[in-house]
C-alpha cells in the first residue's frame, strides 16, 4: 500500500502558492516547505501505559525562505491564511532589515532547477487501521512474556512508534510532494543488583507500518540473556584491545565517530578535519561507506526530497578506505561549490535546516563472524551502543557501549565487562579494521542531534567488524 | 482557537480534560566567524489536549489518559475527530486512578526576566553586537555562534477548574571556539540565561577562547591509571543528576529507585555532606502545579521526592511538578587548593554522562589539565569511567560558585580515585 496525500496540505497548497507569488515579487528567490504530521507513541512498563500523539518532532508547520542581500532568511509558523500575508511579509522584511546591519556570509542562490513530482512510500500494515487496542495488547503480551522469562527481571518496557508525514516544497520552479510512513519498536529489560539497575535493550525500525512489530518477539530471549549476564559484569581494565563490533556498534562508529565529520556544513565552518582528507585514505581498504535517503537500505531516514527541496541521493562516502565525498545541505553545497546531496534536514519544519545524515552504513565484507571470533587471542565482542558524540575537528572518539564479552584464544569465555567507553583517534580505529562481516544490519530507533539539539530520525549500521580500539 | 477547543470538549461530552496552550516566539541568529549565516524568526502556537477516561478494571478504579495536539486553524470537525480518537485510546490506558493537579485559579504571572517588554529580535541583536565586539588575535576565536531568544506564553485549563497562565523569557545557544596554532582544535560550549546579560556571554566566550588555546597546546592523553578528578561547571550538575533521577517519583513508583524520604542516600565518609535544592524556574508545572523551590537533600538525607501529578499521587505525595534547575549549597575548599599534585582537572568533555540507574559516570576528555610540579599540563583525549557509589562519600566542593540556566552552586567538585583510560 502507498501512503496517501494529506488533505490539509492539498487544501492549503493554493494559499502557499499565492504567498510564494507575493514573495517572488519582492525577492529573487523564495520557497515554502510545509508539513502535516501524524505521530503516535505506545509504551508499556512498570510506570504504566501510554498511548498518545508525539509532539516536537512534527506537526503542521511551514517555513518560508527568501534570498536577499547575498543570503537567506527564514520565517516559520504553523498555518496561514491569505489574511496573514501582510504580517508575514512585514515580519520577513523587518528581519532582513535588521540583518543588513551585519556582514553576511556569501551564499550563491539556489539553482532551483525545474522539477515536479509526488511520491509515496509503501507499507504493509497501517498502524491506524490496526488500532490502539491491538497495538497496546500486543506490547502488553510481549511484556508479560519477557517478565516471565526470569525472576530476576524487575521490569520490561515495550514500545512502538509511528510517524506518517506529508511534505510539500514549492518554489518558482519546484512543486514537490512526498508522503512517508516509518515505525520503530523496542524492548528494554531491567534487572537489579544491589543499588544498581542493569538494563539491556534491542530495537528495530522500518520504512513501513506496524509489520515492524513482528520482529520484537525474537528480541526477548536475547535481551533477557544480556541483562542477566550484566548482573555479573566486571569493570574493564583500561587499555587497547582487539575488538569485534556488533552491527549496532559498527553503526555508532559509522555515525558518531566518522559520519558527523563529513557533514559539509562543518566544511564551510572549517570544523571538519575530513575536509583535508578528501581523496586520501581514512580507513582500511576493507571499508566502504554510504549515506543517503535512497541507498537501497530503506529505513526511517528514507525520503524523496530533503527539507530544502533537494532530491534524495545515495552518496558514496568512503570507497575501499579512500574518502570520496561528504554530504551537504543546499546552502553549504553552494558555498563549497559542490553538488547538494539531499541532506538538508530540519527537526521539524519550523526549525533551521542543517547538513544531517540519513541512512548511513558500512557495506558488507567477506568474513564469517565465527572466523572473526576465532582470530582473536585476547579481546572483546562489543555490543549495545548507549551513546556517542562527534568530534569532527579532531576526530576524537567518544562512544559508549553497554558491554563487551571476553574472547580468549578464539572463543567467547562467558565473562562480561560493563560499561565500556571507546576513545582514540578515528582514522586509527578505521585503519585498524582487519575483518568485515558478510551481512549489513541497520536500525533507526533513536534520534541524532546536531551538537546537543535539533533531533532528527536517522538509521545507521553495517556488518560485524574487527578493529583495534582503546577502551576504558 | 482555545475557545473552539473548549467548546468541542463540551460538545463531545468529555468529562475530564486538560488543555495547555503554548505560544512560542523565537528569534534566532546564526553566525559563522563574524559573518551572519542566517536570521530566523518563528511563531509557533501549540495546543496540547489531554483527554482522561475513567473506568473500572477488575473492580479497580482506573484513569486512562491520551494526549492529542490540535493545530492552529483546525476546524471543529477536525478537533472533534482528534478528541474522539484520544477518548477511544484512553480506554486502553489502564493506569490506576489519580486526581488531577489541584484546581487552582490564579491571575496571569508575568515573567520577571529583563527581556519582558523587549522585542526578542532586538535582544538577539544585542547579544550579537556583544559577540561582534570581542576582539581576537586570529589564532584563537569564535568559529560559529547560534543565538536563540525565546518568549513563551503558557495557559493551562482543566475540567476541575484549574486555570493558570504565565509568561517566560529565555536566552540560550551554543558556540564553538577554535584555536589554529600550534594544533588546530575546537571546543563546544552552550549557554543559557533567564535575563539579557551580554557581558555574561562575552565573559563565557572569553573563557572558552582561553580554554581552546590551552587545548591547542595539549598533545597527548593522560597515562592510564586512577586520578583525583576535578569536574567543573555544567558537568557538576550532570554528575549530581544521580540524586535527582533517583528521587524522581517516576523512578520510585515502579521500583527502579528504592529511595524514600528520610533515607540517608549519601554514604558517610570524609567528604562533604550534600545539601541540594530543586529550583523552580517557572511559576507552574506542565500539569498546572504551582512551583516553588524544594529541598532535596540535607546532609545527604533525602528530604523530598518530586515529580508530575500522576506519580506523586500514586505515592501519596502532593504533586510538586518537574524541575530543571539544581542548587547546591556548600563548598569548603578553594579551587586552587583542590589542585594538588597529580590531580586531573577536566575542562571539557565531548559529552559527560551520568547513568543514574547504575551510578556510572564518564566521558572522553577534550581538554584536561594535569597538575605536575605545580604547573597545569594541558592534555587531550582519554576517558574517565567512574561510579558514584564508590566516590559519593569523599566529594569535596569548591568555594567558588558557578551558575547557568540549570545549575547554581560550587564551580568544581573533587572526586578521588577515578579510573582513566589514556595512553
Amino acid at each position: 500500500m502507498k501512503v496517501g496525500s494529506s488533505r490539509y496540505l492539498m487544501e492549503k497548497k493554493p494559499v502557499f502558492k499565492k504567498l510564494l507569488d507575493q514573495l517572488l515579487a519582492r525577492y529573487s528567490y523564495a520557497s515554502v516547505i510545509a508539513s502535516d504530521v501524524v505521530s503516535k507513541n505506545y509504551n508499556i512498563s512498570g510506570r504504566g501505559i501510554n498511548i498518545g500523539e508525539q509532539n516536537g518532532f512534527g506537526k503542521r508547520a511551514f517555513t518560508v525562505r527568501v534570498y536577499d542581500n547575498g543570503g537567506y532568511a527564514e520565517y516559520s509558523s504553523v498555518t496561514i491564511t491569505e489574511d496573514d500575508f501582510e504580517s508575514v511579509l512585514k515580519t520577513i522584511e523587518e528581519s532582513l532589515k535588521a540583518s543588513r546591519a551585519y556582514n553576511r556570509m556569501a551564499t550563491p542562490v539556489s539553482d532551483d532547477e525545474k522539477l515536479a513530482f509526488c511520491k509515496s512510500t509503501d507499507y504493509e500494515i497501517d498502524p491506524v487501521e490496526l488500532g490502539d487496542e491491538a497495538i497496546i495488547n500486543r506490547l502488553a503480551q510481549l511484556r508479560e512474556k519477557g517478565k516471565a522469562m526470569d525472576e530476576r527481571i524487575m521490569d520490561v518496557t515495550c514500545r512502538f512508534n509511528f510517524q506518517r508525514y506529508h511534505k510539500i516544497f514549492l518554489s518558482k520552479n519546484r512543486d514537490l510532494e512526498q508522503n512517508v510512513l516509518f515505525t520503530d519498536a523496542a524492548v528494554v529489560m531491567m534487572a537489579r543488583k544491589g543499588a544498581e539497575i542493569k538494563t539491556s535493550y534491542k530495537s528495530c525500525s522500518c520504512l513501513g507500518g506496524a509489520e515492524v512489530l513482528d520482529q520484537v518477539e525474537s528480541f526477548l530471549p536475547i535481551t533477557k540473556n544480556t541483562v542477566i549476564d550484566l548482573l555479573s559484569a566486571e569493570p574493564l581494565t583500561p587499555g587497547e584491545y582487539d575488538c569485534i563490533c556488533s552491527p549496532s556498534v559498527t553503526g555508532m562508529i559509522v555515525h558518531e565517530a566518522f559520519g558527523h565529520g563529513v557533514e559539509m556544513d562543518m566544511f564551510v565552518k572549517d570544523r571538519a578535519l575530513a575536509k583535508q582528507y578528501v581523496g586520501k585514505r581514512v580507513a582500511s581498504d576493507l571499508i566502504t561507506m554510504r549515506d543517503g535517503a535512497c541507498t537501497g537500505y530503506d529505513d526511517v531516514a528514507t525520503f524523496f526530497f530533503d527539507d530544502e527541496g533537494t532530491v534524495a541521493h545515495d552518496t558514496l562516502v568512503i570507497d575501499k578506505g579512500i574518502l570520496v565525498s561528504g554530504y551537504a545541505d543546499e546552502v553549504s553545497a553552494k558555498r563549497l561549490g559542490v553538488e547538494a546531496t539531499g541532506n538538508g534536514r530540519r527537526e521539524s519544519v519550523d526549525h533551521k535546516a542543517y547538513t544531517r545524515m540519513t541512512n548511513t552504513y558500512f557495506v558488507e565484507g567477506n568474513d564469517e563472524l565465527d572466523d572473526m571470533i576465532a582470530s582473536i587471542k585476547d579481546g572483546l565482542l562489543l555490543d549495545e551502543p548507549s551513546s556517542g558524540m562527534e568530534d569532527p575537528k579532531n576526530w576524537g572518539i567518544q562512544c559508549m557501549v553497554s558491554f563487551g564479552r571476553e574472547i580468549k584464544d578464539g572463543k567467547l569465555t562467558g565473562r562480561i565487562f560493563s560499561p565500556i567507553v571507546l576513545s582514540g583517534y578515528v582514522p586509527d580505529l578505521l585503519q585498524s579494521i582487519s575483518m568485515v562481516g558478510k551481512t549489513v544490519e541497520h536500525a533507526g530507533s533513536g534520534f541524532c542531534g546536531k551538537g546537543h539539539k535539533e533531533w532528527v530520525k536517522v538509521s545507521d549500521g553495517g556488518p560485524y567488524i574487527k578493529a583495534r580500539i582503546r577502551l576504558g | 482557537m482555545l475557545n473552539l477547543i473548549l467548546e468541542t470538549l463540551k460538545k463531545e461530552n468529555i468529562a475530564v480534560w486538560k488543555v495547555k496552550k503554548t505560544l512560542r516566539e523565537r528569534a534566532e541568529l546564526y553566525f559563522i566567524r563574524k559573518q551572519l549565516d542566517m536570521p530566523r524568526y518563528a511563531v509557533v502556537p501549540e495546543y496540547e489536549v489531554s483527554i482522561y477516561r475513567d473506568f473500572e478494571e477488575n473492580g479497580k478504579a482506573m484513569r486512562g489518559l491520551s494526549v492529542c495536539y490540535v493545530d492552529e486553524g483546525q476546524t471543529q470537525e477536525e478537533i472533534s475527530a482528534k478528541i474522539q480518537a484520544a477518548y477511544f485510546a484512553a480506554q486502553f490506558v489502564k493506569n490506576p486512578f489519580y486526581e488531577l493537579a489541584d484546581a487552582i485559579c490564579e491571575p496571569y504571572k508575568e515573567s520577571t526576566s529583563n527581556l519582558r517588554g523587549m522585542d526578542i529580535k532586538s535582544a538577539a541583536s544585542a547579544l550579537a553586537d556583544a559577540f561582534l565586539s570581542i576582539e581576537d588575535d586570529g589564532i584563537a576565536f569564535v568559529n560559529s555562534l547560534e543565538i536563540f531568544v525565546r518568549r513563551t506564553e503558557v495557559e493551562i485549563i482543566a475540567s476541575n477548574g484549574l486555570h493558570v497562565s504565565f509568561g517566560s523569557d529565555k536566552i540560550d545557544g551554543e558556540f564553538v571556539t577554535q584555536c589554529v596554532k600550534p594544533i588546530d582544535v575546537e571546543q563546544y560550549r552552550q549557554f543559557s540565561y533567564d535575563n539579557l546579560d551580554a557581558e555574561a556571554l562575552k565573559q563565557k566566550i572569553a573563557t572558552a577562547i582561553e580554554d581552546v588555546r590551552r587545548r591547542a597546546n595539549a598533545k597527548v592523553a593522560p597515562k592510564t591509571g586512577t586520578y583525583n578528578i576535578l569536574l567543573t561547571g555544567e558537568n557538576v550538575a550532570t554528575f549530581l543528576e544521580y540524586y535527582c533521577i533517583r528521587s524522581h517519583a517516576s523512578t520510585i513508583f515502579p521500583g527502579y529507585s528504592t529511595w524514600k524520604k528520610g533515607d540517608k542516600v549519601q554514604k558517610d565518609g570524609s567528604g562533604e555532606k550534600l545539601n541540594l535544592d530543586l529550583v523552580a524556574t517557572t511559576p507552574y508545572s506542565a500539569d498546572g502545579v504551582a512551583m516553588k523551590d524544594l529541598p532535596l537533600l540535607r546532609d545527604g538525607v533525602l528530604q523530598n521526592i518530586f515529580g508530575p501529578t500522576r506519580f506523586m499521587r500514586y505515592l501519596g505525595e502532593q504533586p510538586t511538578g518537574d524541575f530543571t534547575k539544581l542548587r547546591v549549597e556548600g563548598g569548603t575548599m578553594k579551587f586552587e587548593d583542590m589542585k594538588s599534585e597529580g590531580t586531573l582537572e577536566t575542562v571539557s568533555f565531548s559529552d559527560f554522562q551520568m547513568n543514574a540507574f547504575t551510578g556510572n559516570f564518564g566521558g572522553e576528555m577534550r581538554l584536561c589539565l594535569l597538575r605536575e610540579n605545580g604547573k597545569d599540563i594541558p592534555l587531550t583525549g582519554g576517558s574517565i569511567n567512574g561510579k558514584m557509589q564508590d566516590v559519593e562519600d569523599k566529594l569535596i566542593f569548591s568555594t567558588e560558585k558557578y551558575e547557568d540556566g540549570s545549575y547554581c552552586g560550587p564551580y568544581a567538585v573533587l572526586i578521588p580515585n577515578v579510573p582513566v583510560a589514556g595512553i
